[in-house]
């Protein structure tokens, strides 16, 4: 056992240190500088967009002061930045309350908006509902009008329609106020309520009637019970689902004139809107047992009105996408059948054998592109096939193998000649790339990596790409497909919005940086360049 | 001359419980109470009475006994028997001990270590015959000293903690897995428990390596609940060294967990059975060629497919295990021939759905020879395997693939002292693997792990143990590795230092320092999902330094402070939500690590033991693009166990264990936002998992018979039915969605061994 002087302890001391220093060499790289401009250092930035202030444009954004939970809705700042950084960015609004509330933009040289704040609960008929003062605020911070208690709004032609406990806490009474600030309570609301040119129609009441106010300050005026669903077609025109000997039967009101004629069909599912001719309206009646679903057209204005059976795959009829440059159309049940209905055919209506919910004809009506989905979770995903829209060939996959779409990522561009299938597909939970495929070849180019947020022309790619899937942010990118050049304009980047300055021409891009732990970079972040 | 005894156990002295097992061991042990029947003309006597002094007399009588060990056939060689204060004779290699007493009745005692003392009356009479000899069983000790404590040698070449006997296989929480130990060791976190996936010291999951008597295995641990996949017989010591490990092992860049396999018993043959609530097992060895070898086959089936179909009516899942060992005696050393296996499946009952499946097979061939050469010791061995995954879970990877590999290592190592002062070392070993991806339906895009190939992996390494005074030791080494691999080779250096000085009466100052290397890795070891990337990622690399004191206290406690930085050049995932293999899924990243752990234990010869384990660590990496500085995915900030048994008495013990750890990083954000190519869902937050803490309690119950013992135990894990939340997200309303589990995995089990 040695002896332990204090001079060989420190000695010992200071070359075990001589080693843990050794173990620790080596710095961490350096932060990478940004280049641009920072609107506002922070982060939780929501909700960017442009706003024209007295002429100058700002961005509008918002900051997140809390998450919502169980019982509270989450809160945000909302705050303007002139888009130069000539001054620095105002909160203008604190603690909004997001959520069912939402944000009504009312425009105006200084921007206006509805938004909800204080949130707080009461009890309405025993039962804990949350509500809020409605304010009407623009952005210099200015309160302009405020409305207490109020459960949820919307805004309807100038006005906002809310509900608000009554005195006697037993309902949640449906409000009209208009610009003025003047309220009529609306008996008894079930529905929507529908603005036209003649006033407001809604439905209230145990017995489903329809109302009308020609004005604010006009009473209801009672025009049809019974009603259990409307489509207002304009010209006072109006159709209904009413009841007759206890079924519901469909008729075409004249609110105007107040008559009414009674649709042909005896169960009528289906409302199809109307036709490429405004004044079809389009519906459908589904049968009983195996009978096929019967495909109506009712022409409102002269009462013409033609019907044929459909397939006897499809149970009802949910859409018609019609194809270009034909008569024919893709008829849509609800069961994710399809049908052609091409009058040039015989017979004219016929099954084909597709069960997706996505198929899309390019612009010449020549192609029918769809997404055969494999999987259901967390959305439906598959493979992008290409199909001749007279079924005369094979179909094609055209994503390449292994990966998957969403059903609606996929779109044409088709002029100028040739043209092309724009799709972004993934490998399993993977983010996605960006791809350009021939119609008739199988010739695939992956355009752009891990995208997300991008628009896409044929010549280029504006958007995010290099997408972290665990910080969904990346790359701000103009790729110059022509050239095959590649512009990086932000990194870290979480979402942006762009604009042009025509007098400058400048291309003006704000975006928000977002990294994994505060830091002083996170931001609103101005790039300019010039448009490609 | 016929001798007679009789022998009931004595209870010693300030020992509980031994009187109930020496009354079953008479019972099992004899079928007749009370008495041993060992000749005519002797007889022993149990008693309590004061020893008898032995008379004087013309001639002497002989008495041969043979003494073994109670709860199976163990001869207890130099057991010695005490007559008063002074020991008159000791059993020989088989038990066997031969007395020269006068005639008349005497008093004499039976002593060995681990045992519990027998006090005998011993009545030599005239006339015996030579042949006559009885046997006496001592009853091992089950409290207070039960074993010899068995001191590790602090290993010069490295900081290391070494487990062995009841703290590889009682641990309460661990099933009674001596792998799964390492969980409640400082430096060490489990991401999601009851996985059996750990980081230590800051590093990511894949940075540990794991070895078996020094030979790398993809993973020593089954799916899910994660038994370890050899039999716990064979493992006689587990030697975690949570970083700065010697220059014999290679290629990882955090710590090395290493088992080591033990010789069976060669006195006769033995066998063990177990079963337990999830899986069955049992091992038989037998001595060979008059004890100088042994042969030992083990093996274990779950029938945990059957459990799970009470929980789930759709999924089966299953492991299997196997090891055959056998060793004899070869020139100057022994030579080992093992041959171990294990597989994984899962999958759904319905054979015909084949959306969800896994398929996971290890099979390896060891030959290994340890011997004396020269002044020095070598070793020798070659590992040939298999491995076979075939896999397709949706979450992971969304295309079925099956890997198949093959592999071979050989490893060679010497040491010698070359003076008092200075020992030395050296090795080397080559990995050769062949990896041949094989996609089920569609081919295969060439990324990283999908990719056919074959690497070649191989290292050299030297070592010195230089001990210029009593209390120092300095261990350098130097080790090369070479990673070769489609087309690219790298060369390595990996040098590393080691010091240890005592500054105290039992006060050792230590520090460590080395650079390693390792290949691109997975969160989770998968077998035939390794070796790859060095092409399109590179190789990790790791850069560690520690310091730290070890000191005994009284109450036979030691006291162990060790704080650690680490550099890091890690593949880490590029998202932990995505797992797709068709993608490339790992990023090289730097990072850091440090921290400070904390070991204060107490020797598992106490009838209480256990240890307090705390880790205080922070773990950070680079992230692009812009080199933001934060903490990993793996960051556990805090993390504490207690571990504590007590040896109650009569067979009985009690422990348990209290864990806690805080979460780690999360970002939180909506499915739809990975799904979207727009940002659909509300924004990304980042957010931590919950803390999380559980106690465990383990009771355990041992029967000793003559010629067996039987174990029962009973563990019960999260008692509090904590939740574990491995997952959050963000609603569509933007509040957040916990995703977890509450479970408590109650273990039951039998062990019959003899």
């Amino acid at each position: 056992m040695p002896s332990l002087s204090l001079r060989k302890a420190v000695s010992k001391l200071k070359l075990a240190l001589f080693i843990g220093v050794i173990g620790a060499g080596g710095c961490l790289p350096d932060p990478v500088p940004i280049e641009g401009k920072q609107l506002f250092a922070g982060r939780d930035i929501e909700n960017m967009s442009f706003i024209k202030v007295a002429g100058k444009t700002h961005v509008l954004f918002e900051t997140r002061l809390s998450l919502p939970t169980a019982v509270a809705s989450g809160l945000m700042d909302m705050w303007t930045v002139p888009l130069d950084g000539s001054a620095p960015a105002k909160r203008f609004f604190a603690g909004r309350v997001e959520g069912d509330w939402g944000l009504i933009g009312l425009g105006g040289d200084v921007p206006q908006y509805w938004v909800a704040r204080n949130e707080r609960t009461v009890s309405v008929a025993q039962r804990s509902v949350r509500v809020t003062d409605a304010i009407r605020v623009d952005v210099n911070g200015n309160v302009l009008e405020q409305v207490r208690d109020v459960f949820q709004f919307s805004r309807q032609a100038d006005g906002l329609v809310f509900r608000r406990p009554s005195a006697n806490g037993a309902v949640l009474a449906y409000h009209y106020r208009n610009k003025a600030g003047l309220e009529r309570v609306l008996d008894d609301l079930t529905g929507g309520v529908t603005f036209s040119g003649a006033g407001l129609y809604y439905v209230g009441g145990p017995d489903l009637t329809l109302y009308w106010v020609p004005n604010l300050m006009a009473p209801a005026e009672p025009l049809r019970a019974g009603v259990t669903r409307s489509r207002f077609l304009g010209d006072n025109l109006a159709i209904m689902t009413v009841p007759e000997n206890g079924k519901p039967v469909d008729v075409l009101v004249d609110l105007g004139r107040k008559t009414e004629r009674k649709l042909p069909g005896a169960r009528i599912c289906c409302w199809l809107d109307v036709g490429a001719n405004r004044d079809i309206w389009r519906y459908a009646e589904s049968r009983n047992g195996m009978m096929p679903a019967v495909y109506h057209e009712y022409n409102y204005r002269t009462g013409e009105h033609q019907e044929r059976p459909l397939p006897a795959a499809l149970t009802d009829l949910i859409r018609i996408v019609p194809r270009p440059n034909s008569d024919a159309s893709l008829l849509f049940d609800s069961a994710g059948n399809l049908a052609i209905d091409d009058p040039a055919r015989e017979p004219r209506a016929f099954s084909i054998p597709l069960r997706a919910p996505s198929p899309r004809f390019s612009d010449d009506g020549k192609f029918l592109l769809y997404v055969r989905p494999t999987s259901q979770v967390p959305s439906p995903e598959g493979p992008l096939f290409i199909q001749d829209s007279d079924f005369a060939a094979p179909e094609r996959q055209v994503s390449p193998l292994g990966t998957t779409l969403l059903l609606s990522s996929f779109f044409t561009l088709e002029e100028p000649a040739p043209p092309l299938v724009v799709f972004w597909a993934r490998f399993g939970k993977g983010a996605s790339d960006l791809y350009f495929a021939d119609f008739t070849q199988p010739m695939v180019t992956r355009v752009a990596e891990s995208i997300r947020d991008v628009s896409v022309t044929r010549e280029r790619v504006v958007g995010i790409v290099r997408t972290s899937l665990q910080d969904l942010v990346g790359d701000l990118v103009i790729k110059d497909l022509v050239l095959g050049t590649e512009t990086i304009v932000g990194r870290s980047v979480d979402s942006y919005i762009l604009t042009d300055d025509s007098k400058r021409n400048l291309l003006q891009m704000v975006y928000v940086l977002r990294t994994r732990k505060t830091a002083d970079v996170e931001g609103l972040w101005l790039a300019e360049l010039p448009p490609p | 001359m016929k001798i007679a005894f009789a022998v009931v156990l004595a209870v010693a002295f300030g020992v509980f419980g031994t009187a109930g097992f020496a009354q079953e061991t008479a019972d099992a042990g004899t079928g007749d109470a009370g008495a041993l029947d060992g000749g005519d003309d002797a007889a022993v006597t149990p008693s309590l009475a004061p020893p008898v002094a032995p008379p004087v007399e013309e001639a002497l009588v002989t008495i041969r006994a043979r003494i073994l060990g109670k709860g199976g056939k163990e001869p207890l060689v130099g057991a010695a028997v005490a007559f008063g204060m002074q020991v008159i004779a000791e059993a020989d290699e088989s038990g066997r001990v031969e007395l020269a007493l006068p005639p008349g009745t005497h008093r004499l005692q039976i002593q060995q270590p681990g045992y519990e003392p027998l006090d005998v009356i011993v009545e030599a009479r005239r006339g015996r015959s030579m042949s006559d000899e009885t046997l006496i069983r001592l009853a091992p000790r089950l409290v207070g000293q039960r074993y010899e404590t068995v001191v590790v040698p602090p290993d010069p070449r490295a900081s290391r903690l070494s487990l062995r006997q009841e703290e590889l296989t009682r641990t309460p929480g661990t099933l009674g897995d001596p792998l799964r130990v390492i969980e409640v060791l400082p430096g060490v976190s489990q991401v999601v428990w009851p996985a059996a996936i750990y980081t230590v010291r800051g590093a990511n999951p894949g940075n540990t390596g794991f070895f078996l008597d020094g030979v790398r295995l993809p993973s020593l641990y089954h799916f899910a609940l994660g038994p370890s996949v050899i039999h716990p017989f064979f493992i006689e010591q587990v030697d975690f060294y949570p970083g700065g490990y010697p220059a014999r092992y290679g290629r990882y860049v955090s710590g090395i967990v290493n088992a080591k396999t033990t010789q069976p018993k060669v006195d006769r043959a033995h066998g063990s059975v177990d079963v337990r609530l999830l899986d069955a097992g049992g091992i038989v060895a037998a001595p060979l060629n008059g004890g100088q070898g042994s042969v030992a086959i083990a093996g274990r089936v779950s029938y945990t497919g059957l459990l799970l179909s009470l929980l789930s009516p759709d999924f089966t899942f299953n492991y299997w295990d196997y090891q055959t060992r056998f060793e004899h005696k070869l020139g100057p050393g022994r030579f080992t021939l093992f041959v171990f296996g294990s597989g994984d499946h899962l999958g759904r009952k319905d054979k015909t759905k084949q959306d969800l499946f896994a398929d996971i097979s290890t099979h390896r061939l060891m030959l290994r020879w340890v011997g004396a050469l020269a002044k020095g010791r070598a070793e020798v061995s070659t590992v040939v395997g298999r491995d076979s995954s075939s896999t397709f879970i949706p979450e992971l990877n969304n295309l079925p693939v099956a890997v198949k590999s093959l592999v071979s290592t050989t490893r060679v190592g010497y040491e010698q002292p070359l003076a008092a002062t200075l020992d030395v070392e050296a090795g080397g070993d080559v990995e050769v693997q062949a990896f041949d991806p094989q996609a089920v339906a569609t081919p295969l895009p060439q990324q990283n792990l999908l990719t056919k190939r074959t690497s070649l992996l191989s290292g050299a390494y030297a070592a010195l143990i230089y001990r210029p005074a009593e209390w120092l030791s300095i261990a350098p080494g130097l080790r090369y590795d070479l990673l070769a691999q489609e087309g690219v080779t790298r060369y390595e250096p990996g040098p590393r230092l080691n010091i240890r000085a005592r500054v105290g009466q039992n006060t050792w100052l230590k520090a460590a320092a080395g650079r390693f290397v390792q290949l691109p890795s997975l969160p989770v070891s998968v077998p035939g999902f390794e070796n790859f990337g060095l092409k399109s990622i590179g190789a990790q690399r790791s850069l560690q330094g520690s310091l730290g004191v070890e000191t005994t206290l009284p109450w036979a406690l030691t006291l162990d402070m060790t704080g650690f930085y680490q550099r890091l050049r890690v593949s880490d995932l590029a998202s932990i939500f995505t797992y797709e293999v068709q993608t490339n899924l790992l990023e090289l990243r730097e990072g850091r690590s440090y921290g400070a752990e904390f070991l204060l234990r107490r020797d598992v010869s106490k009838q209480f033991y256990g240890w307090v384990s705390y880790t205080l660590s922070k773990s950070e990496r680079v992230y692009p693009p812009l080199n933001t500085v934060a903490p990993s995915d793996w960051d556990q900030r805090h993390i504490l166990n207690l571990v504590a048994s007590y040896r109650i008495g009569r067979g009985y013990q009690l422990g348990g264990r209290v864990h806690y750890n805080t979460g780690r990083p999360y970002p939180i954000f909506n499915e739809s936002s990975l799904a979207s190519s727009r940002n659909a869902g509300p924004p990304i937050i980042y957010g931590k998992l919950p803390n999380f803490y559980q106690f465990d309690v383990r009771f355990d119950r041992r029967w000793v018979f003559d010629r067996y013992t039987l174990d029962f135990y009973l563990e019960i894990i999260n008692t509090t039915l904590s939740e574990q939340v491995f997952d959050m997200k963000r609603r569509s309303d933007g509040s957040i969605d916990r995703v977890g589990f509450r479970i408590a995995l109650p273990s039951l089990g039998l062990h019959a061994e003899w």
